[in-house]
């Protein structure tokens, strides 16, 4: 464990102290540490440190060590097989006196103790797997989608009906060249949200939650599922060219799930801003 | 509240999208009496296929109702400026637990009517959308979560 010493008494450890103690119990009371597994992990940490105390001080006064305790050695031996546990175990500790008061006067304390380390936040990983099987279950969606197409181009198209906004044409030549385009603008717009949502699985597969990069595919995500929705809601204009403005056209567009679905995205993308500038503010934080 | 700078625009559009909720929110609550009125009176002469439709009906919209419920409270917190708060984050969530319960019921439902009754007119594989729009809020709320625990983190910063 690396570390520097901390004087006792100062409103810097006190402080500290509190944060930790005030954070232990947030963590605790939401089921990530129970209290039970915190006593058997510290149990062993706590006798190491006991012992590794009771060492140093006997050095201190140029005494004889004596021998070592076995929970001193049970101790060590577990401090030195797990040390990433050990230092979630340290962040643990919110009453640091009983360790302060052993130590005569300093604690060993870890550095970089604000930081956040992957391996202790059991959620980002859970995203970080999801966002790997999504990402290996969306490739293979749409390879399979795309053999599938051709495949049933080349066999069975040929004699099936092309359905095109809710009109069955027998060939390709039947179909109205308004139709066409806005089947075209629909691929398209499909085609980029695909884009879109593969580099967001690829950036929460890296861990990267909260960045620019993020809430710009978000919300480019959300502005796509707009233009869809509104194109959609504007089909039957479309399909009818006599009529030029229908009046429902508004609440068509309004009720339109792709709109909906837009929305919905484009918020998440602000709410998730939200979240990179309080990240970005927290790194800056000395 | 904090004074964010997306705040004006994720209240206003918090307020459009939750008054379209509350819309809904009327709609069944209104429609599930509608019904269930008819199907409580004609109980005793309806046939076994029919019961089975009749009962399933009201499940599926009283579970559209609580996913509608807890998409209107989300938005409702994001109105009032809660956008990282455990309540928030909660709704968020239980809205993606349920529409992935209703996902499952509606292909429970619709398996087995097309199945053993017959009964055409819904296909089953036509909901797999209920479940990824359930999964992705699930996922969504697990992003705003550590957005919760960064600014929890932040606010004990001292």
């Amino acid at each position: 464990m690396v570390g520097f010493i901390e004087p006792v008494g100062t409103s810097f450890q006190s402080a500290m102290a509190e944060r930790t103690a005030v954070k232990m119990i947030m963590v605790m009371s939401s089921d990530l540490f129970s209290r039970q597994i915190f006593l058997n992990r510290s149990r062993p940490l706590h006798s190491f440190m006991v012992g590794w105390t009771e060492f140093l001080r006997f050095r201190s006064r140029g005494r004889q060590t004596g021998p070592l305790s076995k929970s001193f050695v049970s101790g060590l031996f577990y401090g030195l097989y797990a040390t990433k546990l050990l230092i979630v175990i340290y962040l643990s500790f919110f009453d640091k006196k009983s360790l302060t008061n052993t130590i005569y006067g300093f604690i060993l304390c870890a550095m970089n103790v604000n930081e956040i380390s992957p391996n202790a936040n059991p959620r980002l990983s859970r995203i970080k797997k999801l966002s790997r099987s999504l990402k290996v279950v969306f490739l293979f969606y749409f390879v399979v989608l795309g053999l599938v197409l051709i495949v049933s181009h080349g066999q069975i198209a040929v004699k099936m009906p092309i359905q095109v906004g809710g009109q069955n044409f027998s060939s390709l030549r039947e179909i109205p060249a308004v139709l066409k385009t806005y089947e075209a603008i629909c691929f398209c717009l499909y085609l980029l949200a695909v884009i879109a949502f593969y580099r967001l699985l690829n950036l929460y597969e890296k861990g990267i939650i909260f960045s620019a990069e993020n809430v710009s595919q978000i919300r480019r995500l959300g502005q796509l599922a707009v233009f869809y929705g509104v194109l959609s809601a504007c089909l039957p204009v479309f399909e009818t060219p006599y009529v030029k403005f229908p009046l429902t056209l508004p609440l068509n567009i309004l009720c339109s799930p792709g709109f909906m679905v837009g929305c919905l995205t484009i918020i998440i993308a602000w709410v998730m801003d939200e979240g990179r500038k309080i990240q970005e503010e927290q790194e800056l934080t000395v | 509240m904090k004074n964010y700078q997306n705040k004006a625009n994720i209240v206003r559009v918090s307020k459009i999208i939750r008054y379209i909720l509350f819309a809904g929110l009327v709609v069944w609550i209104i429609g599930i009496p509608v019904v269930l009125i008819p199907i409580v009176a004609m109980w005793s002469r309806a046939v076994p296929a029919s019961r089975y439709l009749q009962c399933g009906t009201p499940l599926t919209m009283a579970m559209c109702l609580i996913v509608n419920l807890k998409l209107f409270r989300f938005f409702d917190r994001l109105k009032n400026g809660h956008l990282f708060d455990a309540q928030t984050v909660g709704n968020l969530d239980n809205a993606g637990r349920w529409w992935v319960a209703l996902w499952f019921f509606e292909t429970l439902f619709f398996g087995i009517s097309h199945t053993f009754i017959q009964f055409t007119n819904a296909n089953p594989l036509d909901f797999g959308s209920g479940l990824f729009a359930g999964l992705t809020l699930i996922f969504v709320a697990w992003l705003l979560k550590e957005a919760q625990e960064l600014q929890q983190e932040q606010e004990l910063t001292v």
